[in-house]
């Protein structure tokens, strides 16, 4: 065992499938240039090293390399393809969802496209454009899977099991939950790192994840909202309220099995998410809540999410666009009533 | 066997296509792809191809009607391939 | 297309471009009736009078090179081997057809022959043929891919983004853009002030050529040379074939934007019968050998349409397969 940050379990676990598999490539812009940093956030550093001949700098052509990634992984590679930030997957939005989402059912399934695409996502003192919570824009994708790493152990685990999938695999990441060192740290970063065991293991990409357990409540959030809906929680308990806090980590499918079971058990749903409430992620879930589950709620579902703006630059309206856990105590309180 | 060739869709964004113009007679054999008529819609004069090759057995739509996409304009004849 | 040239080569392979050449005309035409008589669903974008790019290019490409298309790939896919019959029931929706039904005219294709399912944005199919020379380049095979695109596509980033990095890292890629003159109805000229599209080749760093379109063994030299120097390691290559689409953008074109006399000139330069002309030049070739491949092509087709009504369509469970491997 050893302790490891997200950015140093996800480094680990793609230089393991690299040396597993020779059809495993890396690609994207700076990820791997001697003397720059492995990508914006140091997941990649070294690797050209280790695997020189399979360690992609691209030109920043994010619609272009994400394309080439298609064609390579209809040939049989299985490239790993990243942005910078997750909002420049809208640059490489008609090669994700008009080839890579698309292209096994239209073939009539005769072709396959297993391809990784990690994209780092959240409001981290950037301004609007390097900010964006991305995911409501691949969930409800068919032909995608779509994944929220918010532990180290879960990062490695789920990309090696991406690496492993036959399909497209969105994995989004969390920019302050990194653990990035030296000139890449994030300020306000939160510890995500994780006793990482020695020897090849792989986490299920469509699983959630129970991190608390408690009878009264069930809070659903991801990346950095689960560990802001895990820290409610602890507040909560101080004051005799029990919550089941699920990482619900698999976004597109989500595992209505474990989410099933404690809203069974606790009649009450809480979904935070960062990123506008209007037509986010939430949304879907608790529609997909209400429709599986609404004899055992004893409340309609309720939703912290951000206000419907763009994320905003100074670090007082940054804090008040993202949702915290105050806020998630609040509308706890507000369903207790 | 006798095929009912219909106006096919012209792209047109009226609903009245107007006939010209009769370039084969009734008897007469004509080859897919020949030009059967004349017709003139909001866009232009244009001609309209036979679907099918055989004798063309009945007009339908008379030089100066008025008929729309889908409707049945000839009869042709053709010889089972 | 000179007679010097006709002699070069054996004469089953000059039969045999004539033969693919018409296959793609026949199927076209047959097509073009079919959705008039509206026995065929959907919509349809032809390629009659562009038959020699597709014929020319897939000939110089071997059976495990691969080609990339567009929203006009008919032509593409039956040049590369794809079977008119597998094609046909896929355009009737049948289950047995080479998408399963799924594909439709619009993305036609076969991977085993070839043919990765043509993509039907504009541009679009270009950084995947990019990716799968890098593919090729990786895995060290020596294989070569073919994207074929338009005229309108070269205004799109795709295009710039894809050809750009085929160059970059030598990929195995031959760039071949199908100018037919008209994006949809817009005229080349007004989309861009090059007067040679070939001539963007430079800004890439790369070869270009521009070749008659209409000329199937012209264009089967070029491909042939560009595919070439892909094998080698000299790629990528962009060749700009100057054709013309002598039928409508998609089923309800009637052409009011291409000038009378531009469509009649082409018309009388179209690829099959100026081939035709020239193949009975030769001592060991006359009328009665083309008219021969001519009624025996129409038959397959024939055959293959029939095939194609009568094929069962997909059940309703198939509406949900076939989305994840």
């Amino acid at each position: 065992m050893k302790r490891m940050s997200i950015a140093e379990a996800l480094r680990e676990g793609i230089a393991e499938e690299m040396a597993r598999d020779e059809a495993v490539f890396c690609i994207g812009e700076d990820i791997s240039v001697p003397g720059g940093w492995g990508g914006a956030f140091t997941v990649t550093l070294g690797l050209e090293k280790l695997f020189p001949d399979r360690m992609i700098d691209t030109p920043i052509a994010e619609a272009g390399f994400f394309g080439v990634s298609v064609g390579a992984a209809v040939m049989g590679m299985r490239p790993i393809a990243d942005v910078q930030y997750g909002d420049f997957l809208l640059c490489a939005m008609d090669q994700i969802h008009s080839n890579a989402s698309m292209l096994r059912y239209m073939s009539g399934g005769t072709v396959k496209v297993p391809m990784v695409m990690r994209a780092p996502v959240g409001a981290t003192g950037r301004g609007a454009q390097h900010a964006r919570s991305t995911e409501r824009f691949f969930v409800g994708t068919p032909g995608i899977k779509v994944v929220a790493v918010s532990t180290a152990y879960d990062a490695k685990g789920m990309l090696k099991a991406a690496v492993r999938d036959d399909n497209p695999v969105m994995i989004f990441e969390h920019k302050l939950l990194y653990g990035s060192k030296g000139a890449r740290a994030e300020s306000g970063a939160v510890d995500a790192t994780s006793e990482i065991p020695e020897g090849d293991y792989t986490v299920p990409l469509d699983k959630a994840a129970v991190r608390r357990e408690g009878s009264d409540v069930t809070i659903i959030g991801w990346l950095l909202m689960a560990h802001l809906a895990a820290s409610a929680a602890e507040s909560l308990a101080a004051e005799g309220v029990e919550a089941d806090v699920i990482d619900a980590r698999s976004l597109s499918p989500f595992d209505y099995d474990t989410i099933g079971a404690s809203v069974r058990k606790t009649g009450r749903v809480v979904i935070v998410e960062e990123g506008p409430k209007t037509g986010g992620v939430s949304a879907e879930l608790a529609a997909g809540i209400a429709e599986r589950f609404s004899d055992s709620l004893k409340a309609p579902v309720v939703r912290v999410a951000s206000p419907d703006v763009p994320v905003p630059f100074a670090p007082v309206l940054e804090n008040a666009y993202r949702p915290d856990p105050p806020r998630i105590i609040a509308a706890v309180h507000g369903l207790m009533r | 066997m006798k095929v009912k060739m219909k106006m096919p869709d012209l792209g047109t964004t009226v609903d009245e296509i107007t006939v010209v113009n009769w370039l084969v007679e009734v008897g007469q054999e004509v080859k897919r792809g020949q030009a059967l008529l004349e017709v003139e819609t909001d866009k232009a004069t244009m001609e309209v191809e036979s679907f099918v090759s055989g004798t063309l057995e009945e007009i339908c739509v008379p030089v100066n009607g008025v008929t729309t996409t889908g409707s049945v304009i000839a009869v042709i004849a053709v010889t089972d391939v | 297309m000179g007679t010097d040239t006709i002699k070069k080569y054996e004469k089953e392979f000059l039969l045999g471009l004539y033969e693919r050449m018409f296959l793609i005309r026949e199927f076209e035409e047959q097509v073009k009736f079919l959705f008039l008589e509206g026995v065929m669903p959907g919509t349809i974008h032809q390629c009659q009078g562009q038959e020699a790019t597709a014929v020319g290019v897939c000939t110089a490409l071997n059976n495990d090179d691969f080609i990339t298309s567009t929203h006009r790939p008919h032509g593409h896919a039956l040049a590369k081997g794809v079977s008119p019959e597998s094609m046909l029931i896929e355009l009737f929706g049948g289950v047995t057809g080479c998408c399963k039904g799924k594909g439709g005219s619009m993305h036609i294709g076969d991977v085993d022959k070839g043919m990765l399912p043509a993509i039907a944005i504009v541009g679009g199919g270009i950084p995947l043929a990019t990716g799968m020379g890098l593919a090729f380049k990786m895995k060290k095979t020596p294989q070569v891919v073919a994207t074929f695109f338009g005229d309108g596509a070269t205004s799109e980033g795709a295009f710039h983004e894809g050809i750009n990095m085929a160059a970059i890292w030598d990929l195995p890629v031959v760039f071949v853009c199908e100018n037919n003159f008209y994006g949809a109805s817009t005229h080349v000229n007004k989309v861009t002030r090059l007067k040679c599209i070939a001539d963007r080749a430079a800004g890439y760093g790369i070869r270009g050529e521009t070749v008659d379109g209409n000329d199937v063994l012209a264009v089967y030299e070029a491909a042939q040379t560009a595919v070439q120097e892909c094998r080698d390691g000299k790629g990528p290559v962009l060749l700009e074939l100057e054709t013309y689409r002598i039928t409508g953008h998609s089923r309800r074109d009637a052409c009011q934007y291409q000038p009378k006399e531009e469509r009649e000139r082409w018309k009388n330069n179209e690829p099959i019968g100026a081939f035709g002309r020239v193949l009975v030049t030769r001592d060991d070739v006359d009328e009665g050998d083309l008219e021969a491949i001519r009624s025996q092509v129409e038959q397959t087709v024939v055959s293959a349409i029939k095939v194609g009504r009568s094929a069962p369509e997909p059940t309703v469970a198939d509406l949900l397969t076939d989305v994840y491997a």
